[in-house]
């Protein structure tokens, strides 16, 4: 897959996140029951979304993994001084 | 023996092991300014998990956090949430920062933002806003030191022998070993923070109302007020969500901008730690539960602690736990008081002279250092003696500090990503931006929604600084070019 896909997608996920846990992205999530694990729902809500990026986090590494080894072995450069690709110069960063 | 002397034993025995791996962390370190402040960019994965981890989660999360679950209710959820929104985008920002600090020989946030614009006002205005932001938070970990041991030994040991003691300790590591120190006593108090957290927090819902579904069936039952979002306000009405969802927005864009967890980026061994800390934050971050779940116990509990940071080790103590378990309970409390304020004397300390007096006297390594520990020794005396005679408006202090670090995200987003910000532009923007944030914090009742105010500064600062920038000209394009082109690829910037 395409990194600028993985790192639009990644945005796109943490823009979402920060909806869903503010006013009025929470109020699906914002209810006592069902309790889950005994915990209300509200809490388990956020907590999902911090899990939920963890896994996000760690496919947007090993994705940027991938295309740094790519880029590096596609010019044959010294790995470290070969143009980073999470670095887009357009980017603004996820 | 009574009982406040075996856990006075394990509080010691607490102290001692944190003090011998602060000592022990510095023999490794040069002796050089690169190698007390910024650790000779050599951390690895483990020290830097654990410096965002335990340094992001001060004595607030152990004493605040029970504290607003126990008096506010699902209001405490904000700090589950803004974390990792905070954190994520430093998996882009953080290799940019590290890259420039290697090229550049940065070790502050102050010195990486006046290298792209160049301004002594900026770097002294940067040190002045951390010092002033810093002190009321040095000054509310001793307390929260102080407090617990108070607490713990029946008052035996009054909160200024606990917190001269904690903190006499945290200056003796941080003056031998600089970050070296910070860093390795974070790792300790982390995992010791992270222990017993879970434990307690598992353990008391069972111990006092027989499982952790049970306590939330009956608090459901009696206070279910508390347990949607956005809970109460400190005085027991309705908090606005306007309110709740600008606090969690301002802390995401100010939390990485504190100095002493950006300062970490030029501590890290290579960029792939920088990374993967960013990947594996979220799992330090779930340990709010356990805290919260804490703080709920508290809610049921027949009787009431004078203040409602006092919640658990009010709780604590009148639940006939074994001495042990106390002592323990106290260990983790000072380690999440001493792992943030030991960064923080030791930042302070850097920043004030790196980016404040270094910009009007040339010193040289040695002395750099030198003032640097003299630095540290007097913003822990300021900080001891306010925390001796507090009064109320050090948590209102610090409160407002967030909007003010939070001004330093556009300026640092604009030198890491934006080759057309000018100077004069960051300095405008910052300027008005924190006059903002202070005018409606002294004026709160002009806020519209209740909206933060920190987040009204950046409305006005977006604005200014974008708008100044298309007003004025970058006098050298060239060194915004090169500057950039470091941050992406790094390297030698000649």
């Amino acid at each position: 897959m395409n990194i600028r896909w993985v790192r639009g997608g990644a945005i796109v996920f943490f823009l979402l996140f920060i909806i869903a846990v503010t006013w009025p992205g929470m109020t699906p999530g914002n209810r006592i029951f069902p309790l889950i694990l005994g915990l209300p729902f509200s809490m388990v809500w956020i907590a999902a979304w911090v899990v939920l990026s963890f896994l996000i986090l760690v496919a947007v590494d090993s994705a940027e993994g991938r295309a740094r080894r790519v880029s590096a072995s596609g010019k044959s450069e010294d790995p470290l001084t070969a143009p980073g690709p999470d670095a887009p110069t357009n980017g603004e960063g996820e | 023996m009574e009982r406040w002397h075996l856990i006075g034993i394990i509080i010691a025995l607490y102290l001692c092991v944190t003090l011998g791996i602060g000592l022990r962390a510095g023999r490794r370190a040069s002796k050089s300014v690169t190698g007390y402040v910024a650790g000779d960019r050599a951390f690895g994965l483990l020290i830097m998990y654990f410096i965002f981890g335990a340094t992001m989660f001060s004595a607030f999360a152990f004493l605040g956090g029970p504290g607003w679950a126990y008096s506010r209710g699902a209001a405490a959820f904000y700090i589950l949430s803004y974390g990792v929104l905070g954190m994520a985008p430093w998996y882009s920002m953080g290799p940019r920062a590290a890259r420039l600090g290697r090229a550049y020989g940065y070790v502050t946030q102050a010195q990486l933002l006046v290298g792209r614009f160049p301004s002594r006002f900026l770097s002294v205005l940067m040190a002045a806003l951390t010092v002033l932001a810093f002190i009321p938070y040095i000054t509310l970990q001793m307390r929260g030191a102080g407090i617990v041991i108070e607490a713990v030994t029946d008052g035996h040991i009054p909160l200024w022998l606990g917190a001269g003691v904690a903190y006499g300790i945290v200056l003796l590591y941080v003056l031998t070993s600089g970050v070296a120190a910070v860093g390795w006593t974070n790792t300790f108090q982390g995992v010791f923070m992270l222990i017993i957290a879970w434990t307690l927090g598992i353990y008391l819902p069972f111990r006092l109302y027989g499982g952790v579904g049970d306590m939330f069936t009956r608090i459901a039952a009696e206070r279910p007020e508390l347990l949607t979002v956005p809970g109460l306000t400190a005085t027991g009405e309705a908090w606005t969500w306007g309110g709740y969802s600008t606090a969690i927005l301002i802390s995401a864009i100010g939390v990485a901008m504190w100095p002493h967890l950006f300062m970490k980026a030029f501590t890290a061994k290579d960029d792939t730690t920088i990374r993967r800390t960013v990947v594996l934050f979220p799992t330090f971050q779930l340990f709010l539960i356990p805290v919260f779940i804490i703080g709920f116990a508290g809610v049921l509990f027949p009787e009431a602690p004078p203040e409602s940071d006092f919640i658990l080790p009010f709780m604590i103590l009148r639940s006939e736990l074994p001495a042990l378990v106390v002592g323990l309970f106290c260990a983790g409390a000072l380690s999440a008081s001493m792992s943030t304020g030991d960064a923080l004397l030791h930042a302070g300390a850097s920043v004030a002279v790196e980016d404040g007096v270094g910009k009007f006297k040339a010193l040289n390594d040695r002395q750099q250092r030198l003032l640097m520990r003299g630095l540290v020794v007097g913003m822990g005396a300021v900080a001891y003696f306010f925390a001796l005679y507090e009064g109320v408006s050090l948590v209102v202090l610090l409160l407002s500090s967030y909007g003010i670090i939070a001004q330093f995200t556009p300026p640092l987003v604009a030198a890491l990503y934006w080759r057309r910000a000018t100077t004069p532009a960051v300095i405008a923007g910052l300027v008005a931006g924190s006059a903002v944030t202070l005018f409606f914090f002294f004026n709160g009742h002009l806020r519209p929604w209740d909206l933060h105010e920190g987040i009204l500064g950046l409305m006005v600062h977006l604005p200014v600084l974008i708008g100044v920038t298309y007003l004025t000209r970058d006098p050298d394009p060239g060194s915004a070019e090169a500057f950039l082109a470091t941050a992406r690829d790094g390297g030698d910037p000649t």
